[in-house]
């Protein structure tokens, strides 16, 4: 006995019940199983050499739109040459639309085929009968026969049509470059029989074997997985994409700059975001005129407009030493210091403010300080600068040095751009979309009759009319291609989102 | 800081040593500068004025002359190219002015490779030129009271050194004069002044007295018109706007040599063929205005060694002085101080010689002291302290060995900083990716687009950049539906934290604002709800060790009913710590946003004890 999924099952034990070959679709239908499941266990068990697959290629035909409005299944022409042969004279050619009962494009459209087919001549502004012309009772044109045979049916394949006596290709050289009568569509038939060896098979006894996905915790507890088949995966193919919560990079770099200094026994500091110009600027000897100090530079604070200052004794001791010097020896800024510019308010320019504040607190004993936070510069936001950017300051009492790293913060800069004839290729068929799309933008496409541009706001831009058909996977490995034009130098980037229909083809 | 161009053969004629072009880039980082490296700069001449106008080659040529105004649209004829020159780009070094052209940048250059001729003394003329300042210069309503002036004779020009000097003018202005406030300077053709005694400085009424400003060929206006039509005068009207005199400079027949610190006269002007200077910096202080005055000079003695320089006396009302005054300023060095300092062991030899590499001059006294000359250009020497920088300098940063602090201390983190790691450790667990926004914002961002009344109680920036950013902001708020705004056509569903600081005004502190530690959350995309951010929420209390209660409150930004107070509870201790809820479809459509939004956004600083 050979055990075989449930699909293959049905179909090897369907076909041994035929000696003939039997259309796939017939056999699918007979099994009340999908075409395409039916088909990929056919083409699947053909490799195997249990089942010979042949193919046919037919003709599917069905009317289009104007075909199926023909009164009759008869051409406009041949209405034409009734309402002419009725009237007995040559028509002028505007009369001829009231005489036929047709519109007048139909008329305009017709006068090509009267003329191609020999029905009619014109004459200036008048049209008569030629000597090719139908009379009353004449056999319909090949054409037309094929138009009345599908007016019954939807769809009929060019084989069938044949049975019922219509000669197909006749008809389809006369409609030849004629849209919308009727359409024409090459199809693929396939028939499957068992070979010898899938006889045998079948011979000795095959039993179906229930396929999983998933395995249940039921099937678990009842040892029920023994007896069904786990079905495979493609392990290659992609799954849903996850991304993970995770801290800012420029927070990772803060972490680790704050690692550094606390290791080495570094305490951490914090101040305020609104800062005096005193703990900004004075304290650390910054001459009050000091460009960096100019409403240019630095972002002064309205409310709170000014700052309460330390202890009179240590504000005198820096309006000393900015003034001569003090008792520093330095010979100072020689002018004279302004209590009410320490007093304003500041968005802090670095974080050294900061650390003059624990320096000042604690000004003998041995201490070291850092802080990491955001400062406050004057300048115009863009991808390359924001106002606010991180500093990085130790400071060590009372004999050290002080060291400090400046990182800038870059954005990614956003480039307008656009694409056009964005193209899926699926093996060797190219689906181009003849569009051209802006930065932000999508587009939808359903099928060749439903193709839509979107603005980035989702507001429809256009509907896109396809030309191209839409490439079908075949059978085996596809090899899908996404690609479009852009503008010189810039890489653009899409995102595409492609869903096939039907069971997943089996390699 | 302003990037300038040192022509690179001006600098390496002056220099002896043969250096290859990195070597040159290698001692100038060596020496502090900021150096973005060589580039080749094109060179247009006014016909018109003479003026070189230099591009790099991403710049468009001039539409007009810098100095003249003249307009090339529509006279195409009066732009010449003229040529191409080589130059070093680097960030002025705003401590060392000394080192802006390429004359003194060699100086510094020469004594640091040690080429010998490093003690300098300038020779200076005694004076044939006085000044005499007028007292009412130190008066509140024509405030500029102090001038030194110098004269400079047997001067070689061509329109390589001319430029060099206009920017050197320009870049003093900028460094020592604060945009010409402090100090401006005036460079004139001697030759074209009547010489010696009574040249006056003195204010004028606006209307008083009319002169042909520079770029004027014959027209002669008062001061008045100077500041409300000459493209100079409006440039630089605000610096005399307190003024009800303006400052002027006379020679002694009337004649202007400038209305300071606006705009020389026409007539005084320097040509390539001038062959004499009169020289003059005014200002509201006296040490900038000697210092500039000394700067420039010595500059002008390395550019042109042929040149002679000559004092000039200054009448002032009380007393006289000769300026330039190039004598060296004294400072007592203790050696053993600067290699601590710089910890390093060096010998006081050792620290005199790296000083005279550094341009000074050294007096050995006794006890490892030594007395240092620091020339009269340096404006950067106030302390001990910064000779032991030149020390260190010359030593080279670069030499200097990495070592551990010695002393031990216990290192101790911010409370704040260890919450904001505990809360960014549990959301990023949870699947939320950290953001961080802008702190500036606005009342439109903070109030307006939230629904909320606007209040008062916020930090408010005098001199905004822009109108979105006119404030510190009071919550995170807008800052996470700013970022879900520029993100909607990222996958959905996203989370997103902040973990910041916002700011409120606080009487109390001594800084009038006071910061709050906050942490935000908050999800969008189609099935969010408010009970996913309340599982994330409670999570996040439980990881700080808080249990979560929750108490419906209304917020006009939240949906109504679907807003919570969240209060933290631990034992006894209950705190009200934030809010959560799901965002009002007003609030999604004022931020752009169309999929639902929930956030809680919590105060850490109560949760941290």
């Amino acid at each position: 006995m050979h055990s075989l999924p449930e699909v293959d099952y049905q179909v090897l034990t369907g076909l041994a019940a035929r000696s003939k070959p039997v259309s796939v679709l017939d056999l699918a239908a007979e099994l009340s199983l999908d075409q395409s499941q039916v088909t990929a266990t056919c083409l699947k068990r053909s490799e195997e050499g249990l089942v010979e697959v042949t193919e046919e290629v037919y003709l599917d035909l069905r009317l289009g739109k104007k075909g199926k409005a023909l009164k009759q299944g008869l051409l406009p022409e041949r209405h034409i040459v009734q309402a002419l042969i009725a009237k007995g004279e040559p028509a002028e050619l505007p009369e001829l639309a009231e005489l036929s009962g047709l519109d007048k494009t139909e008329v305009g459209q017709s006068l090509r085929w009267l003329k191609q087919k020999g029905w009619a001549e014109q004459d200036g502004k008048q049209l008569k009968l030629a000597s090719e012309a139908p009379k009353n009772g004449d056999k319909p044109g090949a054409d037309e026969i094929l138009v009345m045979a599908l007016l019954d049916l939807e769809a009929a394949s060019d084989r069938e049509l044949a049975k019922k006596e219509v000669d197909v290709p006749a008809a389809l050289a006369l409609l030849e470059g004629r849209t919308g009568i009727v359409e024409e569509k090459p199809r693929k038939i396939r028939y499957a029989q068992l070979t010898a060896a899938g006889r045998k098979l079948v011979e000795e006894g095959i039993k179906p074997k229930k396929q999983v996905n998933q395995i249940t915790p039921e099937m678990l507890r009842t040892g029920e997985w023994r007896s069904v088949e786990l079905r495979p995966y493609d392990v290659r193919l992609e799954a849903a994409r996850v991304s993970p919560g995770k801290a800012h990079p420029l927070v990772r770099i803060f972490e680790q700059t704050r690692r550094v200094f606390l290791e080495m026994g570094f305490s951490e500091t914090v101040s305020s975001y609104v800062e005096s110009g005193f703990w900004d600027f004075d304290a650390l000897f910054q001459p009050q005129d000091h460009p960096a100090r100019d409403m240019q530079d630095t972002f002064y604070v309205a409310r709170p407009g000014s700052c309460h200052l330390p202890d009179a004794e240590m504000v005198e001791r820096v309006k000393k030493t900015h003034e001569d010097g003090g008792d520093t020896g330095s010979v100072g800024w020689r002018y004279v210091w302004s209590k009410e510019l320490a007093q304003k308010a500041v968005l802090r320019t670095h974080t050294t403010a900061s650390t003059i504040r624990a320096l000042a607190q604690n000004p003998t004993s041995p201490r070291k300080v850092f802080c990491v936070g955001p400062v406050f510069r004057r300048e115009t936001v863009d991808y390359k600068q924001i106002e606010q950017f991180s500093v990085w300051i130790n400071n060590l009492p009372p004999n050290g040095t002080a060291q400090c790293y400046i990182s800038p913060v870059r954005a990614t800069p956003l480039v307008k751009a656009k694409i056009r004839n964005p193209r899926l290729t699926v093996g060797e068929h190219t689906l181009m979309l003849p569009v051209e799309m802006e930065s932000g933008s999508y587009l939808e496409f359903n099928s060749t009759e439903d193709c839509k541009v979107f603005g980035p706001d989702g507001g429809l831009l256009q509907e896109v009319k396809i030309t191209d058909a839409v490439p079908l996977l075949a059978a085996g490995v596809n090899e899908l291609r996404f690609w479009c034009d852009a503008a010189d130098g810039i890489h653009p980037r899409a995102r595409l989102t492609t869903a096939t229909v039907g069971l997943p083809l089996t390699p | 800081m302003p990037v300038i161009g040192i022509p690179v053969e001006m600098l390496l004629e002056r220099i002896s040593t043969q250096l290859s072009r990195d070597e040159l880039v290698e001692h100038l980082q060596h020496l502090g500068c900021d150096v973005e490296g060589y580039a080749t700069l094109r060179r247009f001449r006014c016909e018109r004025c003479g003026n070189l106008m230099e591009i790099t080659e991403t710049e468009n040529p001039p539409v007009e002359c810098d100095r003249c105004g003249a307009d090339f649209r529509a006279n195409a004829e009066a732009r010449q190219e003229a040529g191409t020159s080589e130059v070093i780009r680097m960030e002025l070094l705003a401590v060392r002015p000394d080192m802006f052209e390429p004359g003194g940048l060699a100086r510094v250059l020469r004594a640091y490779l040690s080429e010998g001729d490093s003690t300098l003394n300038y020779e200076v003329g005694p004076p044939t030129c006085q000044v005499s300042v007028d007292p009412a210069m130190s008066s509140p309503d024509s405030f500029r009271p102090c001038i030194a002036c110098a004269v400079m004779r047997d001067i070689t020009l061509s329109d390589d050194i001319i430029k060099v000097i206009m920017k050197l003018q320009e870049n003093l202005h900028w460094a020592l004069g604060r945009d010409r406030k402090r100090a401006s300077i005036g460079v004139y053709d001697l030759d074209r002044l009547v010489q010696g005694a009574a040249f006056t400085y003195g204010p004028i009424g606006p209307d008083e007295k009319k002169f042909v400003p520079l770029g004027y060929q014959d027209r002669a206006i008062t001061a008045r018109q100077v500041l409300e039509e000459h493209p100079r005068g409006r440039a630089y009207a605000h610096l005399l706007k307190d003024h009800q005199r303006y400052p002027l400079l006379c020679d002694s027949q009337g004649q202007v040599l400038s209305l300071p610190p606006i705009i020389n006269s026409e007539g005084t002007k320097v040509t390539v063929q001038t062959r004499n200077f009169f020289i003059d910096v005014t200002g509201t202080e006296e040490r900038v205005v000697n210092k500039t005055l000394n700067i420039l000079v010595t500059s002008l003695l390395e550019l042109d060694g042929a040149a002679r320089l000559e004092k000039v006396s200054i009448l002032y009302p009380d007393r006289s002085v000769a300026t330039p005054d190039l004598s060296p300023q004294m400072i007592e060095l203790d050696s053993a101080e600067a290699a601590r300092t710089i910890g390093v062991e060096l010998a006081v030899e050792e620290v005199a010689r790296l000083l005279i590499r550094m341009g000074h001059s050294i007096m050995p006294k006794e006890g490892g002291k030594l007395l240092v000359a620091v020339p009269a250009y340096r404006n950067d020497i106030m302390h001990p302290i910064d000779l032991i920088e030149d020390v260190a300098i010359a030593y080279g940063y670069h030499n200097l060995v990495p070592s551990l602090v010695p002393t031990l201390t216990v290192g101790e983190e911010q409370a704040f900083e260890k919450g904001a790691t505990l809360c960014r450790r549990a959301l990023a667990g949870l699947g939320y990716m950290e953001i961080l926004t802008l702190i500036l914002s606005s009342e439109e961002t903070q109030y307006d687009a939230l629904g909320l009344e606007r209040r008062e109680d916020h930090v408010v920036i005098e001199n905004p950049i822009s109108v979105e950013q006119t404030l510190v902001r009071t919550s995170l708020l807008p800052g996470l539906l700013d970022t879900f705004s520029a993100n909607t056509d990222h996958e959905m569903p996203q989370h997103l934290f902040e973990v910041g600081r916002i700011s409120r005004l606080c009487p109390e502190a001594d800084t009038g604002a006071r910061e709050h530690g906050r942490v935000i959350a908050g999800a969008t995309g189609p099935r969010v709800d408010y009970s996913e951010m309340r599982s994330t929420c409670q999570a996040l209390l439980h990881e700080l060790g808080w249990k979560l209660e929750v108490e419906p409150a209304e917020q006009p930004y939240f949906i109504p009913g679907r807003g919570a107070r969240v209060v933290a509870t631990r034992g006894q201790t209950r705190h009200e710590v934030g809010l959560m809820g799901e965002i009002h479809p007003q609030v999604l459509e004022s931020f752009k946003l169309t999929q639902p939004v929930s956030v809680f956004e919590l105060e850490i600083d109560r949760l941290l004890v």
